[in-house]
């Protein structure tokens, strides 16, 4: 070991949107490329750190990265249908930002909700809908890459 | 970070096994936002020199070498059992692996809590899952069957103060009953990383040759260090959610936490309240 292991790491944690000065928009997150048809990835360009992924029907979905029960990364998990798997305990979270399942609960707690973002695919590339104020997001938004 | 605790727990916590510390040798181990320099001397005792600062209490016990850290500088306030297997010819010594990881401490404690995680982490579902607090101890039980560890599983977990956990295990492995001891210890080296220092023993097994004995206990050791991979793994990649949204199947993980803030504030703030009686969940 050196004495570099004293210096402290600096610790992820999931990035408050309302300090982004981002205009609202659809960001290009990724190539179309890059997330085939049960796979999932995770996007750090963007205000708060996301994971996209693309279900068993072709469409692509997008949640906040850590996962709202113990904070592992979405990322590190398994698509599963359409739904995303956490990897630490299994919870199932669904494009829309609701647990879908937990394999070990009788019920699933109502507040088990995360943030979900809307995903859109056009010519190969993949954007992300960006708005501070959480506006829904607008079809012909202006689009940056 | 704004959530992260403002100091270091008040524990005893493992600097490493007493066979790494030769008479005469000087050993520098980080941990505690310094450099510590520890030294076995002629008379057989421990030294640890922090400079101009009061020596910190040393203690041997269980082939470890342990120190105690108290941001209050007091006394002890509790030793660590002894346990007899340790210092019996019928069971391997510690196999010692250390793990680095960059996250806070306290990352560790939510295990003893966590019987959801037994299934996705480790392939090995739980069947009964029993926790119990009382004082400076937290003790969690366990029965399973795991493809890593061995079937008809039972584990019981128990830690002293926030920083030194051992572990009774028995399981099949391998067609033939294994008996094995963990020692889940850590030193923190800042306040967002910290180094495991790992431990596994075996109960040896009568009428094995040595050559079988040792490819045995080998054999356990790895498997035992592959399964905390699988949890160092999920550490390095998570954030700390403060207040989790847990669900009816999940264990007491708030009560958890609570019984482990004792150690991170000054002894006349602990509050009352944070036993467990024993009880399934």
């Amino acid at each position: 070991m050196t004495d570099q292991e004293l210096i402290a790491p600096e610790l992820p944690e999931q990035r408050n949107i309302s300090e982004s000065n981002l205009a609202s928009g659809w960001y290009k997150i990724a190539d179309s490329s890059q997330i085939k048809i049960k796979q999932a990835l995770q996007v750090e360009s963007f205000p708060t750190q996301i994971v996209v992924w693309r279900g068993e029907d072709s469409t692509l979905r997008g949640l906040d990265l850590y996962c709202k029960h113990m904070g592992a990364s979405l990322a590190c998990g398994e698509v599963d249908g359409n739904s995303i798997r956490c990897p630490f305990h299994s919870w199932r979270w669904a494009g829309d930002g609701h647990c879908d399942e937990i394999p070990y609960a009788k019920n699933i707690p109502t507040k088990a909700v995360t943030r979900s973002w809307e995903i859109d695919e056009i010519d190969g590339m993949i954007y992300a809908w960006f708005d501070k104020d959480a506006k829904p997001a607008e079809p012909n938004g202006q689009r940056f890459e | 970070m704004s959530d992260l605790p403002d100091r270091f727990p008040r524990g005893w916590f493992v600097l490493g096994h007493q066979r790494d510390f030769l008479v005469g040798e000087i050993k520098t181990i980080y941990g505690f936002n310094r450099k510590l320099q520890v030294q076995r001397l002629e008379d057989n005792s421990i030294s640890l020199d922090l400079g101009d600062q009061e020596p910190w209490p040393i203690l041997e016990i269980n082939q470890m070498v342990m120190v105690w850290h108290d941001a209050e500088g007091q006394a002890p306030d509790f030793l660590p059992k002894k346990i007899e297997e340790c210092y019996s010819d019928d069971w391997s010594e510690y196999s010692m692996a250390s793990f680095l990881v960059k996250n806070n401490c306290r990352e560790l404690i939510d295990n003893m809590a966590d019987k959801g995680h037994f299934g996705p982490v480790h392939q090995a579902p739980f069947e009964g899952f029993w926790n119990e607090a009382k004082d400076h101890t937290y003790t969690q039980e366990m029965t399973a069957d795991s493809p890593i560890l061995g079937r008809d599983l039972f584990s019981q977990a128990t830690y002293e103060g926030p920083a030194y956990m051992t572990t009774y295990m028995s399981a099949i492995y391998d067609g033939q009953k294994v008996e094995s001891r963990l020692a889940v210890t850590h030193i923190p080296l800042t306040l967002t990383s910290f180094q495991i220092n790992f431990g596994v023993m075996v109960k040896k097994v009568p009428g094995m040759s040595a050559e079988d004995e040792a490819a045995f206990i080998q054999g356990y050791v790895d498997a035992n260090n592959f399964a905390f991979g699988q949890d160092v793994q999920i550490w390095e990649n998570k954030i700390y959610i403060p207040d989790p949204v847990v669900c009816d199947g999940d264990g007491p993980l708030h009560k958890l936490r609570k019984w482990y803030g004792q150690f991170l504030v000054n002894r006349e703030d602990i509050p009352a309240g944070l036993d467990l009686e024993k009880r399934e969940f």
